[in-house]
């Protein structure tokens, strides 16, 4: 092709990119249920996409199922969208990472990780509200246009030998919105939170509870804020936005919204230790204030968490915590278990056949009888020195 | 079963990997030598550069059997956890279901339908069942066998769809189970 | 997330490399008995092709619009090759409910790891796959059977492909020379439009499959009724009591 031809195919290219960014930033958001529909051809490409995604996650059995909790989630998301009732739909979905996702055509799916990690029902409305607005601003069809555009962008300027920035490109198309997106979101999402009478001094809780757990755990997953200095972005906005708030506000009762996830956050807890995450189990288990509002057996988690960090101490720090279980809440089997297989492992066989025999009379039909009998041979032959 | 296919695309691709063979003779040593096992005859093995056996008679998305080894050190790289030879089965059970957990999305909710202690080639340790679905609604179950030992992390996986397949083809993984013997003869007495 | 049917295109075009025509697989039973052992009276389970544009950037979406055009395509120049003799009857499927479609539903979710089974090692660069695949012994299992019975089929027709059609940027780019594809690690962007397409019989009882075929080509087009006519033309001329004449004359 001869160079003039190829410097005005990449002007078309060029500017059809450029043009198409204006179009995007010109997308109205949608104003109500019934408007909240795709306006073109491209746009319906992608509620299709997403209508897809959501048959897939349906019969891949990560859906949470519990139906008051659906009915929570749906409730707390109306409040905050009265107007777009029954255009944005809420479900958790069983998993452990920090996530939440909004997709373009409304469904809006929330990790049972996040929701264990909100202190109360406002802070769990900041991130509805933050999501619901993805929707209804059409980040989700502006997201996919951007990258389209902007990777045709780059492959062709690469090609002339322009210069990009392409971890910019990267960044905002592949791990989340674009900055300006999530700026969007914080805003109209803080402002729904405030109209709806939730307290907007917890949102910039949500997000520095977050960055702690970053921290601690160290993950590598793309999850709900992608990364470190994202979740700082949004911390910084929140706490601009509130600044300006008065004081007061519902949503901020501790023991309401533990009530109501109390079963989610033990079913959490099982997810997260039986996928190794000690450390983000600790951060939970460590503060007082959130053990207590979990049930009596609570500290046999943090037993458990104990023993798979296994760092200096823990052994005993375990020990001590499943006796507070016992102590707390006696009927609660696998605390029997635990502390007979500590009790081998530190050779104190006498206390681990006690314990081990205990935990069978007290759960007859446990599936894991085999091993914890096993363990009782090995309990009995240790202590007669065999 | 995604990955079990793009592991081979990759080694193939790679080019650093023996081709396909068919099992003619059952008795089949570990690539790295650490082992011994029967594979069941006219099925067709897949080494790969890790030294990981595949093994399938259909193909890898109706059945696979899956041998692999590692150092003690590396036995759970996504966890970040290690296995020991003193650890409990309990424990070792415990470890490579988080490790399979953490493997994607969808075994993150697997379920565990069975776990027990076993003995395997005169040591201590685990067979567990699980099961997971695909994204089109097919159920997947997913046996596993694993022991540690000083010589490393043993792990002796059968994977295949729940309908139809995977009690087609059980017996014959099991047959290799109770074939498997390590070459480094040191036995652990029960502990 | 990662869909089978993509896993399976990966492990398909990497391990198999070039497109070249497969002729069609008899099941081992049926090798014999060839026509006489075929089914008479066979249902057409709704077509799934997907077809997708890649944009210049190398962006996959399925559009759905392409999809239907090209699945009603499919079901016309199919209903047309099983007119044009008496290979078989082309049965329209009733509108499955309940239980009926959670089986039918489980089975289709099946089919894709028995297909793809098939399709690798006939189309594999290994001798030994290939010659594991001459014994073509397929099966979905017996749990189709209550099909058969509610719906008075002996066999049912199953359509699975995938399309992969460039956008005019895409081609543009194509053009410069340069090609901008990535691997994602999820889905792979074949190199400009390339189109899939696998057809299998299955019997409803046995559930074997007893005949399957594929085609693969670059710059075919399934949205065109008249390429999708052709390619199903042609996996049909090896249908067991098919002839060419009688294909043909299922197009005009």
């Amino acid at each position: 092709m001869a160079r003039n031809d190829r410097i005005a195919l990449a002007a078309i290219l060029v500017g059809a990119a450029l043009g198409m960014a204006d179009v995007l930033a010109s997308l109205a958001p949608f104003s109500e249920a019934g408007g909240a529909r795709p306006a073109s051809e491209d746009e319906q490409r992608v509620w299709s996409q997403a209508q897809e995604f959501s048959g897939i996650i349906g019969k891949s059995g990560v859906l949470y199922q519990d139906g008051a909790l659906d009915a929570y989630l749906q409730q707390v998301m109306d409040s905050l969208f009265p107007e777009f009732r029954g255009a944005i739909r809420v479900r958790a979905v069983q998993a452990p990472q920090l996530n939440a996702f909004a997709l373009p055509d409304g469904a809006i799916y929330v990790n049972t990780g996040l929701m264990a990690r909100f202190g109360n029902e406002a802070q769990l409305a900041t991130v509805l509200a933050h999501e619901g607005t993805h929707f209804t601003h059409r980040h989700g069809f502006r997201s996919q246009q951007n990258l389209k555009s902007n990777a045709a962008f780059a492959s062709v300027t690469a090609m002339l030998g322009v210069p990009i920035l392409p971890q910019l490109l990267a960044i905002s198309s592949i791990f989340g919105f674009s900055r300006e997106m999530e700026t969007e979101a914080d805003q109209v999402g803080y402002d729904r939170l405030q109209k709806a009478g939730y307290d907007p001094h917890e949102s910039p809780k949500v997000f520095e509870h977050l960055m702690r757990e970053v921290k601690a755990e160290g993950v590598d997953e793309p999850f709900f804020f992608a990364s470190h200095p994202k979740l700082k972005e949004r911390v910084d906005n929140m706490t601009r936005f509130s600044a300006r708030a008065p004081a007061g506000g519902g949503g901020t009762s501790r023991a309401d919204y533990a009530r109501t996830v109390q079963k989610l956050r033990v079913d959490n807890l099982e997810g997260m230790l039986s996928m190794g995450r000690a450390k983000s189990a600790l951060l939970m288990l460590e503060d007082p204030d959130h053990l207590a509002e979990l049930p009596p057996y609570a500290p046999y988690y943090l037993g458990e968490a104990y023993r798979l960090r296994g760092g200096e101490g823990d052994s005993l720090r375990s020990e001590k915590a499943y006796l507070k279980a016992l102590a707390d809440a006696p009927d609660f089997a696998p605390t029997y278990r635990a502390l007979g297989i500590h009790f081998l492992k530190t050779g104190q066989y006498s206390e681990s056949i006690r314990h081990l025999t205990r935990y069978l009379e007290v759960a007859p039909d446990a599936r894991d009888r085999k091993y914890v009998e096993n363990y009782l041979q090995i309990a009995r032959n240790k202590k007669e020195g065999r | 079963m995604r990955r079990i296919l793009l592991a081979c695309a990759a080694a193939f691709l790679a080019g650093c990997v023996a081709p396909p063979a068919r099992v003619d003779v059952s008795e089949t040593r570990a690539p790295d030598q650490s082992y011994m096992v029967d594979l069941p005859t006219g099925w067709i093995k897949h080494t790969q550069p890790d030294k990981t056996l595949l093994v399938s008679r259909d193909g890898f998305p109706l059945q696979t059997i899956i041998l692999a080894h590692a150092p003690l050190e590396r036995a759970f790289p996504r966890t970040k956890k290690a296995a020991s030879e003193t650890m409990l089965p309990s424990e070792l059970a415990e470890l490579y279901i988080s490790e399979l957990k953490n493997r994607d999305q969808q075994l993150s909710v697997l379920k565990v339908i069975e776990n027990e202690p076993v003995r395997l080639d005169g040591r201590d340790g685990f067979r567990s069942r699980v099961s997971y679905m695909t994204p089109r609604g097919l159920e997947m179950h997913h046996v596993s066998y694993g022991l540690a030992d000083k010589s490393g992390f043993y792990r002796i996986e059968y994977a295949a769809p729940k309908l139809y397949y995977f009690d087609r083809t059980l017996g014959d993984f099991e047959k290799t189970v109770a074939s498997f013997r390590l070459t480094n003869r040191e036995k652990t007495a029960t502990k | 997330m990662a869909s089978k049917r993509i896993a399976f295109l990966v492990a398909t075009f990497i391990l198999t490399g070039c497109a070249t025509p497969q002729k069609a697989s008899l099941h081992e039973a049926l090798s014999s008995r060839g026509e006489q052992g075929m089914p008479h009276k066979i249902l057409l389970l709704p077509v799934d092709v997907r077809v997708h544009e890649i944009s210049a950037g190398g962006v996959v979406e399925k559009v759905d619009e392409w999809t239907l055009t090209a699945n009603a395509n499919a079901t016309k120049s199919l209903r047309k090759i099983a007119g044009s003799g008496k290979a078989f009857e082309l049965k329209e499927p009733p509108d499955f409910t309940g239980e009926d479609k959670a089986v039918l539903e489980e089975h289709l979710a099946l089919y894709v790891h028995v297909a793809g089974s098939a399709d690798l090692a006939r189309s594999s660069n290994f001798e030994v796959w290939r010659e594991r695949a001459k014994k073509f012994d397929y099966t979905l299992g017996p749990g189709l059977s209550r099909i058969a019975e509610h719906a008075d089929a002996d066999a049912a027709i199953i359509i699975v492909g995938s399309d992969y059609v460039s956008s005019s940027g895409r081609k543009a780019t194509m053009a410069l020379g340069f090609l901008a594809a990535a691997f994602t690690g999820v889905a792979i962007v074949p190199a400009g439009g390339t189109a899939f397409i696998s057809v299998g019989v299955v019997d409803l009882k046995s559930g074997d499959l007893l005949w399957f075929s594929t085609d693969r080509s670059a710059n075919r087009d399934l949205r065109d009724d008249g390429q999708m006519q052709a390619v199903l033309e042609q996996l049909f001329a090896s249908y067991p009591g098919m002839t060419p004449a009688k294909a043909a004359r299922g197009a005009q």
